[in-house]
C-alpha cells in the first residue's frame, strides 16, 4: 500500500532565549544582533521516522513535553523541521488548538468559510456545507453571531465540525478527541470512522493510554529520545506504561 | 561564541532538506485547481478584511473619503490662503499628492499589523502567511481607487479636461503597489517579533510625509536638493499622478522605470526576508 505520508528522520529543536533578550528593534540594533541570538537550543526529538497509511488511525502516546504537539505541528506545516523531512500526498486537516483557528470578530458562518477555503474546499462547496457544519456542531441558531460571543464549548465543537467536514486525506487530532458531551463525541467518532472508511488516515495524539487503546489501529510512542516504539497499540502501551512508572519526569536540558 | 553562531544557523545541507520537505508537503505543483483555491481564498480574505474595517456598514466605505477631504480642506486653507504656496490649481496639486500618500501610508500601517493581528490563520495547515500583507495592500489599492473620486470631482469643478495620459493610471497604480508591497512584507514580519516596529513606522512615515513634495512644490528649490528628492521614490509617483491628471502630459518614464526596477529588487529581498522568518511567527506572535 502506498503511504499517505512518510516521515523521515525528523528532528526539531527549539531556541531558548536569555531573559535579557531584546524585544524591540531599537534595543536589538543598539545591543547588536548577538544579544538577540538564542542562548542555546534543545532538541524536542530526533530521528523520528514512520509512515501513515490510508484508512488507519495511528495513536501517538507520550508524556507531557515529549513533543507530540510539535510532531503534529510539523506535519501540518506550521513549524519547520530542523532535520529530516515529511513527504505528504494529500490534503491535511488539523485540530491542533481548538478555538485558536477561529477569528473572534467574524461570525460562525464567516469562520466556516475561511477554514473551509483554507482546507481546500471551493466557495461553492463551503456554501453548501455551512448549514450542515453548523448543525453538526449544534450551533445553527448562532451561525450569524460573532465567534467572540460563543462559549468555549461552542468554539471547540465548531472547530471540530469544520475539520471533519472538509474531506481531508489526513486528519491530525491533538488530545482533543473528547470535546463536547457524550452525544457530540459519539457523532464525532462516527463521522471519523466514516471518513476512515473512505481512506482518511487519522493521527491522534494523547497522553491517556485508554484513548489510544480504544480507537487506534497502531500506536507510536514518542519521548525525548525520539521514537521509542511503533506497532500494535497493546504492545506499545504496555511498554510505555512499564517505562513511565519507572522514569522520573525530567525537563529537557540545554544542549551544550 | 563561535560555537553558538554555528549552532544558530543549521548547516546548508540540513537547511536544504528542511525547506525541500516543506515544499513537498505544502506547495503542491502548479495546477488550475490550486490557482482557483488561491483565488477563492484571496477574494474571501479581502472581502472579510473590508467588512471588518468598515464594521459591516455600507456607509463605512464613505468614511475612507472623510480623512482625505479633511486634510484637503485644512492644507488648502492654511497653505493655499495663509502661506500662499505659489502653485496653479493648488487644491488639485494637493489632492494628487495626498491621495497617493494616504494610500501608501495606510497600506503600510495595515501591513505592519497584518500578521500580528491575525494569528488565527497561522494555525491553519497549509496557509501561506504571505497572503495577509498581500490582502491589506490590495485593500489599500481599493481604497485608493475609491478616493480618486474626490480628485474627479475637483477636476470637474476646476474644469480641467482629462487628456490621453490618464490611461497611464493603471500603470502608476501598479508601480505604487509594487513599492508598497516591497516595504509591507518585511514590515509585517518584523512587527510579529518586535514590539516597537509599529511605532518606528509611524515616526518614519511622519518624516517621509514632509520629505515628499506633497503639500509643496520643489520647483524653486536649489539644485542640490533636487538630487535629494530624486532619491525618494514617492516623489516620482506623486509627480506622475500630477502630470497625468492636472497637466495632461505623460509622466517621466525614465524616473518611473527606475522606481519600478528598484521596487522589484526590494520586493525580491523583502519576499526572501519574509519567507525566512515565517516559521517563527507561531513562536513569536502573542
Amino acid at each position: 500500500m502506498i503511504p499517505l505520508m512518510r516521515v523521515v528522520d525528523l528532528g526539531k529543536r527549539f531556541r531558548r532565549y536569555p531573559a535579557s533578550r531584546p524585544r524591540s528593534l531599537v534595543e536589538t540594533a543598539m545591543g547588536g544582533w548577538r544579544r538577540a541570538a538564542p542562548a542555546n537550543f534543545f532538541w524536542v526529538f530526533r530521528k523520528v521516522s514512520f509512515e501513515v497509511f490510508p484508512g488507519e488511525m495511528l495513536g501517538i502516546i507520550g508524556r507531557n513535553g515529549a513533543g507530540k504537539s510539535t510532531l503534529l505541528s510539523l506535519m501540518a506545516g506550521l513549524l519547520r523541521a530542523d532535520e529530516g523531512y515529511i513527504e505528504l500526498h494529500g490534503q491535511i486537516s488539523a485540530l491542533l488548538d481548538l478555538g485558536r483557528s477561529l477569528h473572534p470578530r467574524l461570525t460562525g458562518r464567516e469562520n466556516i468559510r475561511t477554514s473551509g477555503l483554507l482546507n481546500g474546499l471551493t466557495s461553492r462547496q463551503v456554501a453548501a456545507r455551512a448549514e450542515q457544519i453548523g448543525a453538526f456542531a449544534g450551533i445553527e441558531e448562532f451561525l450569524d453571531a460573532p465567534v467572540r460571543t460563543y462559549s468555549s464549548g461552542m468554539k471547540a465543537r465548531l472547530t471540530f465540525a469544520v475539520a471533519i467536514h472538509t474531506d481531508p486525506d489526513i486528519l491530525l487530532i491533538d488530545e482533543f478527541l473528547f470535546v463536547g458531551d457524550q452525544f457530540f463525541q459519539k457523532r464525532c467518532i462516527d463521522r471519523i470512522r466514516a471518513l476512515m472508511q473512505q481512506g482518511t488516515a487519522v493521527l491522534l495524539s494523547s497522553h491517556i493510554p485508554g484513548t489510544i487503546a480504544d480507537n487506534c489501529d497502531r500506536a507510536l510512542w514518542l519521548d525525548r529520545a525520539g521514537l521509542r516504539a511503533l506497532g500494535p497499540p497493546d504492545e506499545v502501551l504496555e511498554a510505555y506504561q512499564a517505562k513511565a512508572d519507572l522514569e522520573p519526569r525530567v525537563r529537557p536540558g540545554p544542549e551544550p | 561564541m563561535v560555537h553558538e553562531r554555528v549552532m544558530a544557523s543549521p548547516s546548508p545541507a540540513a537547511k536544504g532538506t528542511a525547506r525541500q520537505a516543506w515544499r513537498l508537503a505544502h506547495e503542491t505543483s502548479f495546477s488550475w485547481k490550486s490557482v482557483r483555491y488561491v483565488r477563492d481564498l484571496f477574494v474571501h480574505l479581502v472581502s472579510l478584511e473590508l467588512r471588518l474595517l468598515h464594521k459591516r456598514s455600507r456607509l463605512g466605505v464613505a468614511w475612507t473619503l472623510a480623512n482625505p477631504i479633511v486634510q484637503l480642506v485644512v492644507f488648502t486653507s492654511i497653505l493655499g490662503r495663509v502661506l500662499t504656496v505659489d502653485v496653479p490649481y493648488y487644491p488639485l496639486f494637493l489632492c494628487c499628492g495626498l491621495l497617493c500618500w494616504n494610500a501608501f501610508s495606510e497600506s503600510l500601517t495595515m501591513a505592519a499589523g497584518s500578521i500580528a493581528n491575525a494569528p488565527n490563520v497561522l494555525y491553519q495547515p497549509g496557509f501561506r502567511p504571505i497572503m495577509m500583507p498581500l490582502v491589506v495592500v490590495t485593500i489599500g489599492l481599493i481604497h485608493f481607487v475609491l478616493s480618486l473620486s474626490i480628485l474627479a470631482v475637483l477636476l470637474a469643478y476646476y474644469r480641467v479636461p482629462p487628456g490621453w495620459p490618464v490611461i497611464a493610471l493603471p500603470l502608476l497604480l501598479g508601480i505604487q503597489s509594487l513599492l508598497t508591497l516591497a516595504l509591507a512584507l518585511p514590515l509585517a514580519a518584523l512587527t510579529v517579533s518586535f514590539d516597537d516596529a509599529k511605532h518606528l513606522l509611524s515616526v518614519a512615515l511622519r518624516f517621509l510625509f514632509f520629505l515628499t513634495p506633497i503639500v509643496y512644490a520643489t520647483d524653486t528649490f536649489p539644485r542640490t536638493l533636487h538630487l535629494f528628492y530624486a532619491a525618494n521614490p514617492l516623489t516620482h509617483l506623486v509627480r506622475a499622478y500630477r502630470a497625468i491628471f492636472i497637466d495632461g502630459r505623460w509622466p517621466d518614464w525614465l524616473a518611473l522605470s527606475g522606481v519600478a526596477a528598484g521596487s522589484l529588487i526590494a520586493l525580491l529581498v523583502g519576499y526572501r526576508f519574509f519567507e525566512s522568518r515565517r516559521f517563527r511567527f507561531i513562536e513569536d506572535v502573542e
